[in-house]
């Protein structure tokens, strides 16, 4: 019987959500937070080496910061010292020759001998005449079950507005810089 | 020495130079009870170069390297060599270590960490060996990490609220935690309020 109710919906998304998560997280499992940081670093200066970036090897180290642990065995990886809300182009960000810009978080929480990551955000930003002003890749941390609107992790595209966040899959880090490094800009139409 | 580069530029350094198939000698002078914390961030390091394919490192003590049989000749598949205590090899010892540098030409990158004491002695009765490491010389600098509370200061004042206000609201159940506030609560180190 078709069910059109909010609640039927929301099972339907928390399912599609369960399906989203469940390969990336398990798939992704650095040994430590700073293995992790590691990674990142090391994709960015060879992104650096390639051109892919405008910032040199040595600005991506200054770049991308790691925290020490808190008690609980979480770090805390950001480019630069300060979060930047309101996207403006003279805090701590990664730019791409054409113009884009980047920043991103990621919380890394070590339990024994394999870490994962609870939470992220990695933002690209584009200049005018793009389809979208930016997309943001967010993954939020986990809630209680009554918190779970099925959106843990989510899309935003060219707006903050959380009624138009769009379901995401969880993805690893590198899989997303792969996309604001080598995608998201005007390529061929593969079909007429 | 060098401009002083942090300890992770260095260990980037040494996994070139392993790539590169190279003999190269390093010396990364450590403070005494430093040595052991940076031998562990540079295996650490050098580990994860090696999950790339690049390396395959181990770590000896400093009269291996003066000892008949060298420890890398039976396993060539070591590419990169710690080498530790050297500051604790007599002047006799460290002198045939300088004579016998012609056993080191088709060697693995060797790293050594010592102390200022060790690295001065190494100059001094093994100076060719010393020529060998050249530029290669650097002190211990630790990578610099985040400035925790610069970046706490940053999400407080756009969130407008006191860490008190936000940990009330939160069992209140009237904020939502996404990655902004999840960051503020585990730099605070209150993880007790995100859930999972």
């Amino acid at each position: 019987m078709v069910d059109l109710s909010e609640r039927a919906a929301l099972e339907r998304r928390k399912e599609l959500q369960h399906q989203l998560l469940e390969v990336g997280i398990s798939s992704f499992r650095p040994r430590t937070a700073r293995d992790c940081f590691r990674m990142i670093q090391s994709h960015l200066i060879k992104a650096s080496d390639l051109g892919l970036l405008e910032q040199s090897p040595a600005q991506v180290r200054a770049l991308v910061k790691l925290s020490e642990k808190n008690t609980t065995g979480t770090s805390d990886i950001a480019v630069g010292n300060v979060r930047n809300f309101h996207r403006v182009r003279s805090l701590p960000h990664f730019s791409r020759p054409d113009g884009a810009w980047f920043d991103f978080q990621l919380l890394v929480r070590e339990r024994k001998d394999e870490a994962s990551i609870i939470a992220y955000g990695f933002e690209l930003r584009m200049s005018d005449g793009r389809p979208f002003p930016f997309i943001r890749f967010d993954f939020n941390p986990p809630g209680h079950d009554n918190d779970d609107d099925g959106l843990r992790s989510h899309l935003h595209l060219g707006t903050d507005d959380d009624g138009f966040s769009i379901p995401a899959p969880f993805m690893s880090p590198l899989a997303i810089l792969d996309l604001f490094l080598l995608r998201l800009r005007p390529g061929p139409r593969r079909r007429a | 020495m060098t401009a002083a580069p942090a300890l992770d530029e260095v260990a980037a350094i040494i996994t070139d130079l392993i790539a590169l198939g190279s003999n190269a000698w390093v010396v990364i002078e450590a403070e005494g009870e430093q040595v052991t914390a940076v031998t562990s961030f540079i295996r650490e390091e050098l580990r994860g170069g090696e999950e790339e394919g690049a390396t395959s490192v181990e770590t000896i003590a400093a009269p291996n390297l003066v000892a008949q049989e060298l420890p890398w000749v039976e396993t060539r598949d070591v590419r990169g060599l710690l080498v530790l205590g050297i500051e604790s090899l007599s002047t006799e010892q460290l002198a045939q270590l300088d004579l016998d540098r012609g056993r080191f030409v088709e060697s693995p990158v060797i790293t050594v960490i010592t102390t200022p004491e060790g690295a001065s002695r190494l100059a001094t009765h093994a100076p060719n060996i010393w020529s060998w490491v050249g530029p290669m010389y650097f002190r211990a600098v630790e990578p610099e990490p985040m400035d925790v509370e610069t970046r706490i200061r940053s999400i407080r004042d756009e969130l407008g609220i006191s860490e008190e206000e936000m940990v009330q609201r939160i069992h209140a159940g009237s904020i939502v935690i996404d990655p902004a506030v999840a960051e503020w609560l585990v730099l605070i180190d209150r993880e007790d309020l995100i859930g999972g």
